[in-house]
């Protein structure tokens, strides 16, 4: 946790002399002044979105389809495809990762070179820009395997975008169990596996499960990865072949393609943003707590 | 191994349909007009360097000033506010940022002069796009500054501009470096909120207003209906722009391991 005035700990900002030299206080003052300005343009750039939730939230909004090209109804078979393609992402995705985390975090330690070729190479996957995803998905899913645009490719894809991020996140929350039980379980003769099954897990296995939901606080936010795979179809999708939009690329498209459709853009932006961001204060709060609890433990 | 793999099937892929097209590639560039079927990728490319350099060069001395705010020169309270939005700027998707572009930023620009869609937006969104990651490396690196120095500049009753100026930042090259690549690799591979305000006109930019196209935003636009050899060669801009981010990931990589030695 940053603590702002936490100099050493124990010395305040208070023993610094204060503002003697002009360009001291020069640099504080503008430094107070750029961070007013920063809460100003925030506010000042967030406000329409606020404005357009305020407005267009309502019931009917949640369980309509859009109609007139989106710029009135609702956005109901959105959200449906939205849930479906997170739903199979997830599905393909964490059944791979989180056994691969622990088998990184476990395995391949970082004094080793392969270890650390391992990881390296997962800090590159993570590191490519989302479009590469898509045009990947696009060639793989699309294309090669004939699934043409459906909610499964994109699923897929998301699937191939999260997961570097869940097997870090689980290899983080494992590694940060205290050694103290790996040592204890040493003692009490505990074959491997049964540690990792029986006490390692059910340690890690809330930062775990908080870290899953942060990457789907991630793929909700994914646009350029889905708008190849998954579609622009605007119906309620009947199977998990059937084309389908996401909120991230209805946005794209109401902003980008329809005339006028600016307000409804901002109302799916505001439901967007209101998802990501309660996921990832909800989950990276429970996050850093339970790591913390992980290490109070003992 | 896992992720080796999963590398190779990324490169593989656009590499495979791009095959077709690489006698083309070296000899002609990127789609001016793909009818008669130049492809010329240079005006794309050098329109996401300077977009993704100036974003990158105006956004470093924010993240600084932001991160020494943040770490010595704000109360608890505040500190604690300040990087709880800078993490919830960060979790803010593309798209988000590229219709408050559109609909803010852009405006704003044409009031200046015309084409408000133009190189000067695009950079403002990455800016925005880029600055709470940068701010967050920077704050990390900060948090590592040991607590003996601090005592040490106290005891020589130093201020803390000389404090920042003299001895911290002098340390923290390293990480600003990291995080300076690492936004670079972020900015030249956005697309969405850079497709929104840049206008998308296959030019050379002579001037800031400009309308751009950046290479992300031109397979954006231009998959969806794309055929044959014209596809083959968006997939070979895409690989690229893989080596590209690849090249600077890695740069970064050094980066940090040197640091940690």
């Amino acid at each position: 946790m940053i603590n702002g005035s936490n100099y050493a700990g124990c010395i305040s900002s208070r023993c610094f002399t204060k503002g003697v030299r002009f360009s001291d206080l020069a640099l504080r003052w503008s430094l107070y002044f750029l961070a007013a300005c920063c809460l100003l343009i925030s506010a000042f750039l967030f406000y329409p979105v606020l404005i357009a939730a305020i407005e267009t939230f309502s019931a009917s909004f949640f369980l309509s389809s859009p109609s007139r090209a989106g710029t009135s109804g609702g956005i109901f078979p959105i959200i449906v495809s939205t849930a479906w393609v997170i739903g199979i992402a997830l599905t393909v995705a964490v059944p791979i990762s989180v056994p691969a985390g622990i088998a990184l975090a476990l395995f391949l330690p970082d004094f080793a070179w392969y270890g650390r070729a391992c990881r390296a190479a997962l800090d590159l996957l993570s590191g490519i820009p989302s479009i590469l995803f898509g045009m990947f998905g696009n060639a793989l899913f699309c294309q090669w395997l004939g699934l043409g645009y459906s909610l499964l490719s994109g699923g897929l894809t998301l699937a191939c975008m999260i997961l570097p991020l869940i097997i870090r996140m689980t290899e983080d929350s494992f590694r940060s169990v205290p050694k103290i039980y790996l040592i204890q379980s040493e003692a009490l003769q505990l074959s491997k596996l049964t540690t990792v099954l029986k006490v390692l897990l059910p340690l890690s296995a809330p930062a775990i499960i908080a870290g899953i939901m942060l990457s789907v606080a991630r793929a909700l936010s994914e646009t350029a990865a889905l708008l190849f795979t998954a579609g622009y179809s605007s119906r309620l999708p009947r199977s998990i072949f059937d084309s389908g939009r996401v909120i991230s690329v209805h946005i794209y498209d109401l902003s980008m393609n329809v005339v006028g459709g600016e307000v409804m853009a901002y109302s799916s932006g505001a439901t967007l943003l209101l998802l990501v961001t309660s996921i990832s204060l909800v989950f990276g709060w429970m996050r850093n707590r339970m790591l913390a609890r992980i290490h109070d433990r003992q | 191994m896992f992720a080796a793999v999963g590398f190779l099937f990324l490169e593989a892929f656009p590499a495979f349909t791009e095959l077709r097209a690489r006698l083309w590639s070296d000899a002609t560039w990127f789609p001016t007009s793909d009818q008669s079927g130049s492809f010329g990728l240079a005006p794309m490319v050098l329109a996401s360097l300077y977009a993704a350099l100036s974003a990158v060069l105006i956004a470093l001395p924010i993240a600084v000033a932001a991160a020494s705010f943040i770490r010595f020169y704000s109360s608890a309270i505040t500190g604690n506010f300040f990087s709880r939005m800078v993490e919830i700027a960060g979790a803010i998707p593309s798209v988000l940022i590229g219709l408050i572009g559109i609909t803010v930023i852009v405006p704003q620009v044409n009031s200046l002069s015309p084409p408000g869609a133009s190189l000067l937006s695009a950079i403002l969104v990455l800016v925005l796009m880029i600055l709470p990651t940068m701010i967050v490396i920077v704050l990390a690196g900060l948090e590592r500054v040991s607590s003996e120095l601090l005592t040490a500049a106290a005891a020589c009753n130093l201020t803390r501009f000389s404090l920042l100026r003299y001895l911290i930042l002098p340390q923290q090259i390293r990480t600003i470096a990291l995080a300076s690549t690492l936004s670079l690799a972020r900015a030249i591979g956005e697309t969405m909120a850079v497709v929104m305000v840049a206008g998308n006109v296959v030019q050379i930019p002579k001037s800031i207003f400009n309308s751009v196209r950046v290479l992300p935003a031109n397979i954006a636009l231009e998959m969806p209906y794309a055929l044959g050899l014209h596809r083959a060669a968006l997939f070979a801009s895409g690989v690229v722009m893989i080596l590209v981010v690849v090249a600077i990931l890695a740069l970064g990589h050094m980066f940090s391991f040197r640091g940690q030695r």
